[in-house]
């Protein structure tokens, strides 16, 4: 199948399993996720590796757009209100998270490597398929606020988490040929520069749209200048091994905080990328072998349930601390289980700078990945509608990150 | 909404020039051989053993090439279980192998690797030619040799393949060069290879890498040496005397008559044909004729034979005395250049209707049968020129003394043979 048609049915397929999940109260993206995974080579075969290796591209437009669409969480007066509550979540459902599921890999007689860093993975949250949901359920509030917060932070977090294991196993193993100081130089500069130089790049890029944006009126024009925006972003970050994950949420942080119109931009974005997602969760679903599922063993059961546990504990027993509303208390972890890109990234980091551990990690996270991606944005869509906020975007009050203001 | 600090112009331009030193500087600073470690580059020993080892697999492979020529050559090269030799199929009717000691004894040949036998007699033999031709039963269809048309070059591979028994060896070695050399009286050219020839290869084929016949291991006085392919066929066309090239070509053993058989055949003059091997040209004949002229010359020796071996396209005529009448029989003449060919259908060839069988049971010691050479086991064909009608007819003849001397034409082996019982 060439590439136009594989895109064409992409969509005619997860636009008509979208509706169908529907009815059957599950969110579109999972709907999405499936018809992926029923196409990919896994099961048809209908898109090939070859056409997931040209359509990746798209993909990585998309999750560009979605992490850009998410920096703006930061948007300085909202965070200055929910930021600190936002990043104590975030650390107390994460480490219980990586601890769970660290104590768990140890316990099943995994080696320290192998179970640090599949602790550091499990505390990755999606961000695509959690915003995707959100933006579905309209739904607005607090959860959806802290919710937001906590994905963005999360990611960050979860990349800083994986950099200090690495860094700590490259000091552990070592490096053949290489001096201790050389050593810790380089997995310390790998692991701030990924995150301050994204960072970095991020913060110029957003200005330099900031700025431009001044001079741009219409929406046709804006939606060229943003898409043109991140895409330079994205591929520079490639280019200068930088995470495009940070850089992309910088952008958007920068640009939320600087532009004048800056709702007006994410507005405009937000009317346009819809086709672009519906081909990122196919062709993430398409990636997924379910046939993985089976593989994983008992590790791969511990490791869904301390990350599943951990993250639903720590978000539950954070909130309470904190003294949030009920809604949140009760919901807020069953709003974190979906797991997807950044967890298959890092187990790519994994595979090539620790090849002697991959086999475990890769066939556990992918895997679980799997599973997660598919209960997931369920597990989303549940805690938005039972804590009432889902449709309340759409009644009028603050629409997140989507609405002209 | 927007804080105004962080519209600030300063605090963005400070940042924006923070960002673009972290930028560079980190880029500058970052370490360098950092994406040579995916590819680490292999040590000189690492090299070193990666070479060995992709010698080594192509050594290997070069050993199983040698395995697979060996087997396809396989079919060709049989074994002689009874004198311990290899011989190899020649064309569909003929076996070569080395000189045998004991002529007209049958030979049981074993050709592949099933343990089938096949009975073969020898056809060309003599004291002076370093082989022996052996004529086999066509039925057994036997895959014939395929002989190389050109000699390797020098260095090539050159694999020498021989039977012990059922199981076949072979030994690998590079050809050099070919030497003229003398064996007894037959000058032959000799194959120089690295191979080192041992006994147990006698009779065996020296092949090239293509399973081409280059040539025969072959004992040539007290040492063994290759024969090559094109000396065997000069050998086998042109034997050293008339009777063993007609012997060879025609398929026909033919010999001055004693006495006694001139007294029984009524002439003084020609040549008895003692044994007619099937298949080959000479097959219309019977053993019992007697060649009184070939080509109207009338036959005083066997030097006379000489026409039948000239090369020309016109057929040989022989007259014959069969039965005390003259006939004249047509054969395909064979000149000493041309390959020994097998009767062609329609010509000469005599179909005959399945009939009774009679075979000899048993030969008493010191009988005139005994001494006539026949043997247990023969299957009579004529006896005095008539064909065997009945049990009871053989008997009478064979057991009234008075009748004697009989005429008796056998089958043995691939041939029929005649002896004057008396």
């Amino acid at each position: 199948m060439n590439e136009l048609t594989s895109i064409g049915l992409i969509l005619l397929l997860a636009l008509l399993a979208g509706h169908l999940v529907k009815a059957l109260r599950i969110p579109e993206v999972t709907g999405y996720i499936l018809v992926g995974i029923a196409l990919g080579p896994s099961v048809l075969g209908w898109l090939s590796e070859d056409n997931l290796v040209a359509l990746g591209v798209l993909s990585e437009v998309a999750l560009g757009l979605i992490l850009f669409s998410v920096g703006a969480v930061f948007e300085f007066s909202l965070f200055r209100r929910i930021g600190r509550q936002v990043v104590l979540l975030t650390l107390v459902e994460s480490a219980l998270a990586a601890t769970l599921v660290t104590a768990g890999a140890l316990w099943c007689g995994q080696s320290w490597a192998i179970s640090l860093l599949l602790g550091a993975i499990a505390t990755a949250t999606a961000p695509a398929s959690t915003l995707m949901v959100i933006r579905e359920c309209d739904s607005a509030g607090p959860l959806t606020d802290n919710l937001l917060g906590i994905i963005a932070v999360n990611n960050l977090l979860c990349i800083s988490l994986f950099g200090l294991v690495a860094a700590g196993i490259d000091l552990t193993i070592g490096l053949e040929g290489l001096a201790r100081s050389e050593m810790v130089y380089r997995s310390l500069f790998w692991f701030s520069w990924e995150l301050v130089g994204a960072a970095a790049l991020g913060y110029l890029v957003g200005l330099l749209i900031a700025r431009w944006s001044t001079h741009v009126t219409e929406r046709g024009e804006m939606l060229i200048l943003l898409a043109g925006a991140i895409l330079f972003c994205v591929g520079i970050s490639r280019a200068l091994n930088l995470s495009p994950l940070v850089t992309s949420l910088a952008v958007g942080a920068t640009m939320v905080n600087l532009a004048d119109r800056s709702h007006r931009l994410f507005g405009a974005l937000s009317h346009t990328d819809p086709p672009f997602y519906a081909i990122f969760f196919v062709i993430a679903g398409a990636e997924l072998d379910v046939s993985r599922i089976p593989e994983m063993g008992w590790l791969g059961v511990v490791y869904i349930v301390g990350r599943a546990s951990g993250k639903f504990a720590g978000a539950r027993l954070a909130a309470w601390r904190l003294g949030l509303d009920p809604g949140v208390r009760r919901f807020l972890g069953f709003a974190l289980q979906a797991q997807a890109g950044l967890a298959v990234g890092l187990t790519l980091t994994v595979h090539s700078r620790y090849p002697q551990f991959a086999p475990v990690v890769a066939t556990i996270v992918l895997a679980s990945v799997a599973v997660f991606e598919m209960i997931g944005p369920a597990s989303t869509r549940f805690a938005l509608v039972q804590s009432g906020e889902a449709g309340i975007a759409r009644l009028g009050a603050r629409a997140p990150l989507s609405a002209d203001r | 909404m927007d804080g105004p600090n962080l519209r600030n112009s300063r605090y963005v331009g400070i940042l924006a020039v923070a960002s673009c030193l972290i930028l560079i500087g980190g880029w500058l600073v970052r370490p360098r051989d950092l994406p040579e470690k995916a590819a680490p580059t292999p040590s000189e020993t690492e090299l070193e053993q990666l070479a060995r080892r992709t010698e080594r697999r192509s050594l290997d492979s070069m050993a199983k090439y040698f395995a697979r020529v060996a087997n396809d050559v396989e079919p060709s090269v049989a074994y002689a279980r009874r004198a311990q030799v290899s011989g190899i199929v020649w064309d569909e009717g003929r076996l070569v192998t080395s000189p045998i000691a004991d002529s007209n004894a049958p030979l049981a040949f074993s050709v592949t690797t099933s343990s089938t036998e096949v009975d073969g007699h020898p056809a060309i033999w003599g004291p002076n030619l370093p082989l022996a031709a052996v004529g086999i039963d066509q039925k057994f269809l036997l895959t014939p040799v395929r002989r190389a048309t050109s000699l390797p070059q020098s260095g090539e591979w050159v694999l020498a393949v021989w039977r012990t028994g059922l199981t076949s060896t072979f030994a690998a070695g590079n050809f050099r060069q070919t030497v003229s050399t003398d064996c007894g009286t037959t000058p032959v050219d000799e194959v120089v290879s690295s191979l080192v020839l041992v006994e147990a290869m006698r009779g065996g084929g020296l092949f090239d890498i293509d399973g081409q016949l280059v040539g025969m291991m072959l004992p040539c006085g007290a040492r063994m040496i290759v024969v090559a392919a094109a000396s065997i066929q000069r050998i086998l066309t042109g034997a050293n005397t008339i009777e063993q090239r007609v012997r060879g070509s025609y398929g026909l053993g033919l010999e001055p008559l004693s006495p006694e058989e001139q007294d029984y055949f009524g002439t003084t003059k020609g040549l008895l044909v003692r044994e007619v091997w099937t298949g080959l040209a000479g097959d219309s004949l019977r053993a019992g004729d007697v060649v009184m002229a070939v080509d109207g010359v009338d036959l005083m020796t066997p030097e006379n034979l000489r026409a039948m071996t000239t090369s020309s396209d016109a057929p040989v005529e022989l007259s014959i005395l069969r039965a005390s009448k003259r006939l004249t029989v047509a054969l395909p003449r064979i000149g000493i250049e041309t390959e020994p060919r097998a009767t062609p259908a329609g010509a000469g060839v005599t179909l005959e209707s399945p009939r009774t069988e009679y075979h000899i049971g048993t030969v008493r010691p010191d009988s005139p049968a005994a001494r006539a050479g026949l043997l247990a086991g023969d299957r009579v064909v004529r006896i005095d020129q008539a064909e065997p009608r009945s049990l009871d007819q053989v008997n009478r003849r064979l057991s009234d003394d008075k009748r004697l001397p009989v005429w008796f034409e056998v089958h043995r082996g691939g041939r029929r043979w005649g002896t004057l019982v008396r």
